[in-house]
């Protein structure tokens, strides 16, 4: 399961994930990274309270990354195991982790 | 409750319930399938005496009144039209009216006449349409114009008008309604059983499609039970089982030329048919680039580019790729983002953590960079892919890092081929018949002896 709290201010969008962010799930957050985007500057994806994340997980982050090229994007507080992910896929060197 | 209710309400279940059986029959049964130009009449015939044989049913359940017969009688003709077309429309109607005129009774008359122009205007319907089947809704509506169709051609034929104009009064609701409701629900089932019927021959050419996939999949990867042909320097077991029919793991084992061999393994995001499809496409890539290039970093940064481009889907890989080269045990090798594999010397296993790139096909113009160590004769490498670790029980517990390090502790003394299904044998042990989730595969490699060396290995 995956919870997504999505909060706008301006044209900063701030996606607050609880949950896991897999196979099952990766397609909600998905539609809103396809669909929810225009007009946004800043995009900012909370994980303090996602527990997991799997490959289809690690896709979304990447098709997120493209589609805000030359903007702001930040991952905020992955947990250590996310982080060891990151780490090991070499996504800790393309992705602004704060 | 009023007993005539009771009466009629339990004749109307017996009537769904024929109308349930007769719409299971037909549509399960050969004889109404059309097939091919030549049985045209022989459908036709068949299609009106079906219709007909369900009017004379509706006819001998009907309910007397006044002279009049309130029944499901015109759910035939309908049926013979909409199934066949006009002729056959004409026939069911026919059967029935006349079955209908022989039982007698002051509406028995109007009654063939309007069974048989019922046939006929549903067979003429029947040609507007492009399905086999009427969509529920039209048969509905066709049913309910009929019906008071029917009532017209009553009230037209039947003399004197006042007696008409009574019994129409009397039975025009159940009547229309009956009939409406009963042909309505037997196109409802028909359609149903139908599309079941078409959902399973789909998927089961589907299953064949992919049982091909899956033949042509398992004939990319080489088969590998603890020898590598032709050569004794070195021996090398492998294992690739995917969750669903095919997947998108894989691993490959290559010479570069004559004494250095290529092996990789490789975890395609994802599982099923579009992983399996990248997966194609991505060893084909690594291959080319690693057989044209001397240097293994820019042979993986030049792959990577080429995903890169051809990835509207944005899917990417994981892969730890390397070099063995045999005269001296040096292994260069790339992490694309892969877990990283053990090295097992002796009876210690220790898992090579080693700062990797991005996996490919994640970003254009990545640099990846090799990295080498050196296998002494003995050594083995045990290459696996996050199925293996991940593999989970039913109360989600994955098998996890530290396990397979045990376990490889305890199994590096045997062959690699032993090894490869010692380990099998654990996940399957600790998933304890779970589900399969994600593609399982394992490489293993032990470097036997060096090219040139006297006697060792042997």
């Amino acid at each position: 399961m995956l919870n997504i709290k999505e909060t706008r201010d301006g044209s900063r969008l701030t996606l607050d994930l609880t949950g896991r962010l897999d196979t099952k799930t990766a397609p909600d957050l998905e539609s809103i990274i396809e669909k929810g985007l225009d007009g946004v500057e800043s995009l900012i994806i909370l994980m303090e309270n996602l527990d997991y994340i799997s490959s289809a997980g690690l896709r979304v982050l990447l098709s997120a990354r493209k589609k805000m090229k030359n903007k702001e994007f930040i991952i905020e507080k992955p947990n250590e195991s996310i982080m060891g992910i990151f780490e090991m896929t070499g996504f800790a060197d393309i992705l602004d982790i704060r | 409750m009023d007993s005539q209710f009771v009466d009629i309400f339990v004749k109307m279940l017996g009537t769904a319930a024929v109308i349930l059986v007769v719409a299971g029959f037909i549509a399960v049964s050969p004889l109404l399938k059309q097939s091919g130009g030549h049985n045209k009449w022989k459908y036709i015939l068949q299609a009106g005496l079906v219709g007909g044989l369900f009017g004379i049913y509706g006819n001998l359940s009907g309910t007397a009144f006044n002279g009049a017969l309130i029944s499901v009688r015109d759910i035939g003709p309908m049926l013979a039209g909409f199934v066949g077309g006009p002729v056959s429309g004409l026939i069911g109607g026919f059967i029935a009216g006349a079955h209908r005129l022989a039982l007698g009774g002051i509406t028995a008359p109007p009654c063939i006449v309007a069974t048989c122009i019922i046939g006929i205007l549903c067979g003429f319907i029947s040609l507007k349409q492009k399905d086999r089947l009427v969509r529920p809704h039209i048969a509905f509506i066709t049913g309910i114009l009929m019906e008071l169709m029917h009532l017209g051609i009553m009230l037209a034929m039947v003399r004197p008008f006042s007696a008409g104009i009574s019994i129409v009064k009397g039975i025009a609701v159940p009547f229309v309604f009956s009939n409406a409701v009963g042909f309505t629900l037997m196109i409802a089932i028909m359609t149903f059983i139908e599309n079941q019927t078409e959902l399973t021959a789909e998927k089961n050419r589907l299953e064949s499609e992919l049982a091909v996939a899956e033949k042509i999949q398992r004939s990319m990867l080489p088969v590998l039970n603890n020898s590598f042909p032709g050569r004794k320097e070195l021996t090398v077991a492998a294992l690739m089982e995917p969750a669903k029919v095919v997947g998108g793991d894989f691993y490959d084992v290559f010479f570069v030329d004559k004494d250095r061999i290529a092996f990789l393994i490789a975890d395609v995001a994802g599982k099923g048919v579009p992983a399996a499809l990248f997966m194609m496409n991505a060893k084909q890539i690594l291959t080319e680039k690693i057989m044209r290039s001397t240097d293994l970093g820019e042979a993986i940064s030049a792959a990577n580019d080429e995903l890169c481009q051809r990835n509207e889907a944005g899917m990417f890989v994981t892969a730890w790729i390397g070099i063995l080269d045999l005269t001296c045990g040096k292994v260069e090798y790339v992490n694309a983002g892969h877990n990283p594999p053990l090295m097992c010397t002796g009876a210690h296993a220790e898992y090579m953590i080693t700062r990797s790139g991005l996996v490919l096909a994640g970003m254009e113009g990545i640099r990846y960079r090799q990295n080498s160590f050196e296998l002494k004769p003995g050594d083995m490498l045990f290459l696996y892919t996050d199925g293996v670790t991940e593999a989970e029980n039913k109360t989600h517990e994955q098998l996890g890092e530290d396990a397979l390090q045990e376990l490889l502790d305890s199994v590096s003394g045997s062959d690699t081929e032993q090894v490869v299904a010692q380990i099998r044998d654990k996940i399957s042990e600790h998933v304890a018949g779970f589900e399969q989730s994600d593609d399982i595969t394992m490489l293993c490699i032990r470097l036997e002896s060096r090219y040139g060396d006297q006697g060792s290995g042997e």
